[in-house]
């Protein structure tokens, strides 16, 4: 790989060294600059070679990527991840710290924390994307309506969304959760409820932006019905900074999610979750650190690795 | 000859990119005279800018000079430190940028802009400075009191004077013109070229004049360089490179320009002597509302404005920016709704038509925009947008319009691998292709075409131009073609019509018109198409 980068173009003699100019051309095209006439003819390899040196050049993608493929495997089939049951516990191991056996330590009940927190991992990340995927349905709808129709649509949903920014978020959310009741859904609703607003925000502005190019009125004229001018040319062009704030919101739904199962909201015990499992350290905080501060480090870990794949997301989107 | 006033030596310029090196100037030599007027000609990509930008190394921070020599007044500018360059910029050599709408400060009245030159150089104090620059303002044609308007209170034209101002006020031994007029007006355009050969002439100042038009360097130079590909492929007098071009790319150059070619014709000889208008319109008007803050009332952009389109033919709609031309095409094809008048397709009332029978009405009249960059959808492939149309009205089954796309992509000789690709990949004439493609793939009676070579190349515009020729030759389509550009209309149109602040002043046909001008306005117009003063000394 390196050896292929350090050959710049000029130091490769185009006539005497054939072959190691072609294949630093196949090297410097990347896949979407398509300028080459046989771009499309590219070989699977070269791709597959500009995305591994792309990714070299982030290990801390790498790292971030690897984390959350840990993370969902762990909430699919967690028994691949931990194998004993995070509901039976060894009265005689209760509160004994992170050793071999039990990597996070057990808790009051003997139970293994680190088998409770990978079956925990399927409760926390549920919830999270039930709560993202609410929000930007909701808010895409919304900011999708505000910014096509206009006029007094517009101007009713927006001051909706100002009102609903103007209510910090945790109460907000405190707020809804109250009056469904309790349960993993209801939180997942309840968090979701506190993005609709940013989400509708933003893609607002983006349909403001694309329904004014000349490719939209050109879609209009050429006789496309609203609808399909909407669904083919506008949502998938103003769509990308959504995204991208669905991947930033991962981190803040888990977050979320964790606070309202921590203040007692949530899963109902013994079920583990990350949330409630920090809150049921609290009481031995003095004595057995590791009941609050090891779960509580995989939730900031996933928070952070969700962010910085929302932050390649981004760069991706925006190439500078 | 005297010692030249600045002796470019063999210039390399080079871009580094993630994709490689791009080697933009290929040891470009030139020598700019006192005194004397030497045009840079060129297509976009040429290199023609950087090696005007390279003169003073304003360039962009990932070009370097490579190698080469700029000598100026006695010194190689390519090599002089920094602080020592910046004594030169705006002092011995002064510049033009190109648009003069984002190259003034918004926040600065237009007087401090001229006098901060004479501030930088110490050329005046604080006091005097104030009234060289007002009237190094009178001098570039302004009217007094400019100095203490903001840009955003002048016209293109007015602020593009400024940009003159701030370029002569420190009397510079050389000014650089990079495309000084090609964000103007015709009309405009001649003014300031006038009025920057005066200015120059009566102080014997040297003019390296940047443009891709081959009329306004014929006119305006004494000596004219023609760049391709980063290198000087050609260079002498106009009435060498025009009269008797040397180079095969040179003479591509002269054989594309439309106004160099006034006896050039695509014209389509009209089959049937007298047919029925397939669009006409009858006293169209449109007010847009003025904003309170500008003090109300409504601004008529479309002004009783009436003309019919036969079955078949070509009508040319040409104005100046703000002439109301693009409004009317868009009230023609009822992308906006006029305030009162009549719009006819085929004789049927389609004025207030909503609902499905405009939609029926958009089968029949497509649109190709002036700006092919924009026009197309990015996320989409050339296949998806080219059968777009058909797609809308449900026309055929998938396999059925695979096909028509790739006839379709034939037809406006594009290769059929331009199917799969993105917008992104193509260049702007093949966007506008594809553009045309579109507009084609219902087969309607009536294409509209807003600007649509403007934004082309020469040889780019004269190859679309040919296109739009035989599809109509082949289709029997008719065209309503907008264009600031005479000599583009000359070439296509069988019937002229031209507009000036939303009224149609003269029209009839493209010949009549273009030979016995009836109104002042259309021989304006006719007068100020770069190229003509040089094509009397030009054999054809």
């Amino acid at each position: 790989m390196t050896d292929l980068t350090t050959l710049a173009p000029e130091s490769a003699g185009p006539a005497t060294h054939d072959r190691a100019t072609e294949l630093v051309d196949l090297v410097v095209t990347p896949p979407d600059g398509a300028r080459h006439a046989d771009a499309d003819v590219a070989p699977r390899a070269a791709r597959l070679r500009y995305v591994l040196r792309h990714l070299a050049r982030r290990p801390g993608l790498v790292v971030a990527v690897v984390w959350l493929v840990t993370v969902l495997v762990a909430a699919v089939v967690p028994s691949v991840v931990a194998s004993g049951d995070p509901l039976a516990g060894v009265p005689a191991d209760k509160l004994t710290g992170p050793s071999a056996q039990h990597w996070f330590g057990t808790d009051q009940l003997g139970r293994d924390l680190y088998t409770r927190v990978v079956h925990g991992t399927g409760t926390t990340l549920h919830a999270a994307l039930l709560a993202i995927a609410i929000g930007l349905v909701v808010g895409s709808v919304l900011g999708l309506l505000a910014g096509f129709v206009g006029g007094a649509v517009d101007a009713v949903l927006m001051r909706f969304a100002d009102v609903l920014l103007a209510i910090p978020g945790l109460l907000l959310s405190l707020a809804v959760v109250t009056a469904l009741g309790f349960g993993t859904v209801n939180v997942a609703i309840a968090v979701g409820t506190t993005s609709v607003a940013s989400v509708s925000r933003i893609l607002r502005s983006e349909v403001l932006r694309v329904r004014t190019s000349a490719y939209v009125e050109a879609a209009r004229a050429g006789g496309s019905r609203w609808w399909r001018v909407l669904l083919v040319h506008v949502l998938p062009n103003s769509v990308g900074p959504v995204l991208v704030l669905a991947a930033l919101e991962l981190g803040t739904a888990i977050l979320a999610v964790s606070s309202l199962s921590f203040l007692g909201y949530g899963a109902q015990p013994p079920q583990p979750e990350w949330g409630s499992l920090v809150a049921g350290g609290r009481d031995y905080l003095a004595g057995q650190w590791w009941l609050t501060t090891l779960p509580g480090v995989v939730i900031a870990l996933t928070v952070l690795a969700g962010n910085r794949l929302a932050r390649a997301l981004d760069a991706e989107g925006n190439p500078s | 000859m005297t010692s030249p006033l600045l002796h470019v030596d063999d210039l390399h310029v080079t871009y580094s990119g993630p994709r490689g090196d791009v080697h933009a100037v290929r040891g470009v030599s030139l020598d700019v005279a006192p005194g004397e007027t030497v045009a840079l000609v060129g297509e976009s990509g040429s290199g023609k800018s950087t090696t005007a930008h390279a003169v003073v190394r304003l360039l962009a921070p990932t070009a370097r000079i490579t190698s080469g020599h700029v000598r100026f007044d006695g010194t190689d500018l390519a090599t002089v430190p920094a602080r020592r360059l910046r004594a030169v910029r705006g002092y011995g050599i002064g510049l033009v940028p190109q648009d003069p709408t984002v190259s003034l400060n918004p926040v600065t009245p237009v007087g401090k802009q001229v006098a901060e030159v004479l501030r930088i150089h110490g050329l005046a104090d604080r006091r005097s400075a104030g009234t060289r620059a007002e009237e190094a303002l009178a001098q570039a044609g302004l009217p007094d009191g400019v100095a203490h308007l903001y840009p955003h209170e002048l016209s293109g034209g007015m602020r593009q004077r400024v940009l003159i101002a701030v370029a002569l006020v420190a009397r510079p031994a050389l000014l650089i013109a990079d495309e000084p007029t090609s964000a103007l007006d015709v009309t405009v355009q001649r003014q300031i070229l006038d009025h920057l050969d005066t200015l120059t002439a009566s102080t014997g100042t040297g003019v390296l004049l940047v443009t891709h038009d081959l009329g306004v360097a014929a006119d305006r130079a004494d000596r004219i360089a023609v760049m391709s590909q980063g290198r000087i492929v050609e260079v002498g007098t106009p009435a060498q490179v025009l009269g008797a071009p040397q180079n095969a790319y040179t003479k591509a150059l002269i054989e594309a320009a439309p106004s160099l070619n006034t006896r050039r014709s695509l014209v389509v000889p009209s089959t049937e002597a007298t047919s029925s208008p397939v669009l006409e319109v009858r006293d169209l008007v449109k007010e847009f509302p003025r904003p309170r803050a500008a003090g109300g009332g409504v601004l008529r952009a479309v002004d009783g404005v009436s003309f019919a389109l036969e079955r078949g033919k070509t009508l040319g709609i040409v104005g100046e920016s703000g002439s109301g031309k693009t409004t009317t095409v868009r009230l023609a094809v009822r992308l906006a709704d006029p305030t009162s008048g009549t719009v006819l397709l085929d004789g049927e009332d389609v004025t207030r038509a909503s609902g499905e029978r405009l939609r029926a009405l958009r089968r029949r009249v497509q649109l190709v925009h002036q700006n092919p960059y924009a026009s197309l959808d990015p996320r989409l492939s050339v296949e998806r947008i080219v059968t777009q149309p058909l797609r809308a009205f449900g026309v055929g089954d998938r396999a059925s319009r695979r096909a028509r796309a790739a006839e379709l992509v034939d037809h406006v000789a594009l290769p059929a691998g331009t199917l799969a690709r993105r917008p992104a990949e193509l260049s702007g004439g093949q966007r506008q292709r594809v553009a045309i493609a579109r507009a084609l793939a219902l087969e309607p009676e009536l294409v509209v075409l807003d600007e649509p070579v403007s934004a082309l190349d020469v040889r780019v515009q004269a190859q679309v131009l040919e296109l739009l020729a035989r599809l109509q030759a082949e289709l029997g389509v008719s065209y309503l073609f907008i264009s600031h550009d005479l000599a583009v209309v000359r070439q296509i149109a069988h019937d002229v019509v031209v507009m000036q602040d939303g009224r149609v002043v003269e029209k009839g046909p493209t010949d009549r018109v273009l030979a016995e001008p009836e109104h002042p306005y259309t021989r304006e117009l006719l007068g100020a198409i770069p190229g003509t003063r040089a094509e009397a000394g030009v054999p054809a």
